[in-house]
């Protein structure tokens, strides 16, 4: 399968950062890209649908990153996670995630631009799997 | 050292003083009179030993003249008969009239007869100088017109002697002179009865004669003297007198001493001595008696008063005061001030304890409410300090954010083969988040000025006009979300005094937090002039706030949702920038869901043409 084939879920509660994935994954061959404005309707969303590869955002309001997370883990969905985040202290999500949740890869929005097909392209390499 | 110590010492040493001064002023005046007395009567006994023995050879001179007119002798002188010899020169005869020597002398001086008088063959030799009488040059007569007489002293035979010699005349006293008779008497029984007379140690001596040094000395200070007599005390209890003898010329040649016993000097100095002791007698019964007295109505007084005022002083003791003394004199009052200042002591000393108590009570109470004052505090802190870093970890969020939405829309229009209508939504997406980057780096810039310098530079400006600014703004932005920002406003001017750029910010916070939390229904705005005051209200129909979460709205980095937008300093800052401005920011739930928020300004007072509610 070419990874441009993968299916994306963009979960995120900003519009414009959600719409603004679509618009670079799109431009870099990615055409299965969906997007969800919340953890509850993201985790809703991978359940039913299948999923290669989610994008989640950790600052969100009423159910955070964390919350999906956990939600993912409990409803024991296999899709590959990778955490898009823009906080202030990336080296605290990070040593937490490899701690809770060894499986799931990281990397800082301000990087994304340069670095996140690439990123795309490793997480699709490893296996799916319960996180 | 003892008050009582002290006492017995100054008084000791105070007529030990006086003993002293009264001592030297009786001794020192008195001794001298004593010795002036002394020296009197000395003078006086000299005198009458001079007397005696000038006496001596005035008489020796009367019978020496009988002898010389007599006209035996003038028979005698020419016969030389030794029927005269036997006859009136008998020893017993001369002895009776205590002549030692009697000489007859030629017309030319020589001697043919000198007889030395002696009973029972006891006579002396004659002396060499009776004999060589006209060498000394004794005779006062010339050869054969004799008439003259002479008599004074001389030594005879190295003693001192009286001597008188006449020329032998007539019984008529008719010359010519037929020779010269002279007589002589030694001193010495003369002055032996002068001393037993006066029981005074009487003494003759030549000058010149081998005497003891005590008299030697005196001899050579009558030579020295000028008067020729003296009187000075030997020691304590001897005064001695001596005077010169002169020979018939007039030269010294003897020594006539008294010693007598310095009876006054004794007399005034025991005198001196009973005086002191009975007077010492009599200074230390009074010394005893003023301090027995002393002892009695002082120093035991004060004993006593001490001991009291010890006993109180005591710790523990159940003694809080002395006992009055009823008495008129200063110990008495010294009583009576120490009982009324310690009766004060106790007062003062409850009062005191009161004080304390009621002090320990306060400063209980005090701590308790600087304790909660400081937990608070502390408590207040730490939240500052949570808040602090939360705001830090959400503005890394916000500023990173649209920083990225930025990057990742520039990435896909470089990479190309973007539809037109992605390309404009995508421009339109970079436009919004330079905005949006802009807000959060001028929340920064806003809250550090007013944490560390507070400038606020106040003009005049039309709020009304500023609220419509802003409303234009985010009208935009509320488009985006599908959203209708409405803006209600008659259109009048609305003056104020402020500084525009803070306000314009505090604002814009309550347009961008009504859009952000509308919930995708409409946002509404109004302005008002109420009670002298600009007045705006945004308010949207989003979610209710939780009471519990009402109060703190305002707070310094305070989000309802934590994990929602924003750094929570927004609704902080513009209450800031109200009250800066003597105006106020508030929040109010909207009926029958949503958030009011408001935010006031005091109108500039022009003459209140234009004040009233609108």
């Amino acid at each position: 399968m070419e990874t441009t084939d993968a299916r994306i879920l963009v979960i995120d509660d900003d519009d414009e950062v959600r719409q603004s994935i679509s618009l670079l994954l799109r431009s870099k061959g990615f055409s299965r890209v969906d997007g969800a404005s919340g953890a509850k309707e993201g985790v809703k969303m991978a359940s039913e649908s299948r999923y290669d590869l989610i994008l989640l955002d950790m600052i969100m309001p009423k159910v955070s990153g964390w919350g999906a997370l956990e939600e993912i883990s409990r409803a024991k969905i296999t899709t590959r996670v990778l955490v898009v985040s823009a906080v202030g202290l990336p080296e605290v999500v990070e040593r937490k995630l490899a701690k809770d949740y060894p499986s799931v890869m990281f990397m800082q929005k301000t990087r994304m631009a340069a670095g996140l097909v690439e990123k795309i392209e490793d997480a699709l390499e490893k296996p799916a799997g319960a996180i | 050292m003892k008050l009582r110590q002290k006492t017995f010492l100054i008084t000791g040493l105070t007529l030990a003083l006086f003993f002293m001064l009264a001592y030297s002023v009786i001794y020192g005046a008195q001794k001298s009179n004593v010795l002036l007395y002394e020296k009197q009567d000395v003078a006086n006994q000299l005198t009458d030993a001079k007397n005696r023995i000038y006496n001596e050879g005035i008489q020796l001179g009367r019978t020496v003249g009988d002898w010389a007119s007599w006209d035996d002798s003038y028979e005698f002188m020419h016969t030389r008969s030794a029927g005269y010899i036997e006859s009136n020169l008998e020893d017993v005869s001369l002895a009776s009239a205590r002549i030692d020597f009697i000489g007859f002398y030629d017309e030319n001086d020589a001697p043919f007869l000198v007889k030395a008088v002696g009973i029972n063959g006891s006579a002396p030799p004659v002396p060499e100088e009776l004999l060589t009488l006209h060498q000394h040059g004794e005779f006062v007569a010339t050869p054969g017109g004799k008439t003259g007489e002479m008599q004074g002293f001389m030594l005879i035979g190295g003693k001192p002697a009286a001597i008188a010699l006449r020329p032998i005349l007539t019984s008529k006293g008719e010359g010519p002179a037929r020779g010269t008779v002279a007589m002589v008497r030694y001193l010495t029984e003369s002055v032996s009865e002068f001393g037993g007379a006066r029981s005074t140690a009487a003494q003759l001596w030549a000058i010149g004669e081998d005497v003891p040094a005590t008299l030697k000395n005196a001899e050579s200070e009558l030579l020295a003297s000028a008067s020729g007599m003296m009187e000075m005390p030997v020691n304590e209890t001897v005064m001695s007198g001596q005077f010169l003898i002169n020979d018939m010329r007039g030269t010294p040649v003897a020594v006539f001493r008294i010693e007598t016993a310095r009876s006054a000097y004794i007399a005034f100095s025991k005198g001196i001595y009973y005086t002191l002791l009975a007077f010492t007698i009599t200074a230390v019964a009074f010394e005893a008696l003023l301090f027995v007295l002393l002892d009695m109505f002082v120093l035991s007084r004060l004993r006593v008063l001490g001991w009291q005022v010890s006993e109180v002083g005591k710790p523990n003791s159940s003694n809080e005061n002395i006992t009055l003394d009823r008495g008129n004199d200063e110990i008495s009052e010294l009583n009576a001030n120490i009982h009324l200042m310690l009766s004060r002591l106790k007062n003062v000393r409850r009062e005191l304890l009161a004080s304390q108590i009621s002090y320990g009570r306060r400063l209980n109470k005090e701590v308790q409410v600087k304790t909660r004052m400081l937990t608070s505090a502390n408590k207040k802190l730490k939240g500052m300090e949570k808040g602090k870093n939360l705001f830090l970890f959400n503005i890394g969020h916000e500023l990173k954010s649209p920083l990225a939405v930025i990057e990742m829309n520039l990435e896909a229009r470089k990479a190309g083969g973007m539809g037109r209508k992605d390309a404009a939504e995508s421009e339109k997406m970079v436009h919004r988040n330079i905005v949006k980057l802009r807000e959060k780096i001028e929340d920064i810039i806003q809250l550090s000025r007013f944490d560390y310098s507070r400038t606020v530079e106040k003009s005049e400006f039309d709020f009304a006009a500023l609220v419509g600014e802003v409303a234009y703004t985010y009208h935009d932005f509320a488009k985006t979300r599908n959203v209708e920002l409405r803006l209600d406003w008659s259109g009048k001017k609305l003056p104020v005094m402020g500084d525009r750029r803070l306000v314009q910010y505090a604002i814009s916070n309550l347009f961008s937090n009504a859009v952000k939390h509308c919930g995708g229904r409409d946002v509404r705005a109004r302005l008002s002039r109420t009670d002298g005051s600009a007045v705006l209200c945004v308010e949207n129909e989003g979610d209710d706030i939780k009471p519990e979460d009402r109060k703190k709205l305002f707070r310094r980095f305070f989000k309802a949702d934590q994990n929602g937008p924003g750094t929570g300093v927004g609704l902080f800052m513009t209450r800031k920038i109200a009250e800066e401005h003597a105006g106020r920011a508030w929040y109010e739930p909207r009926a029958p869901n949503g958030s009011k928020f408001y935010f006031s300004l005091p109108l500039k007072k022009t003459g209140g043409a234009e004040d009233g509610n609108d």
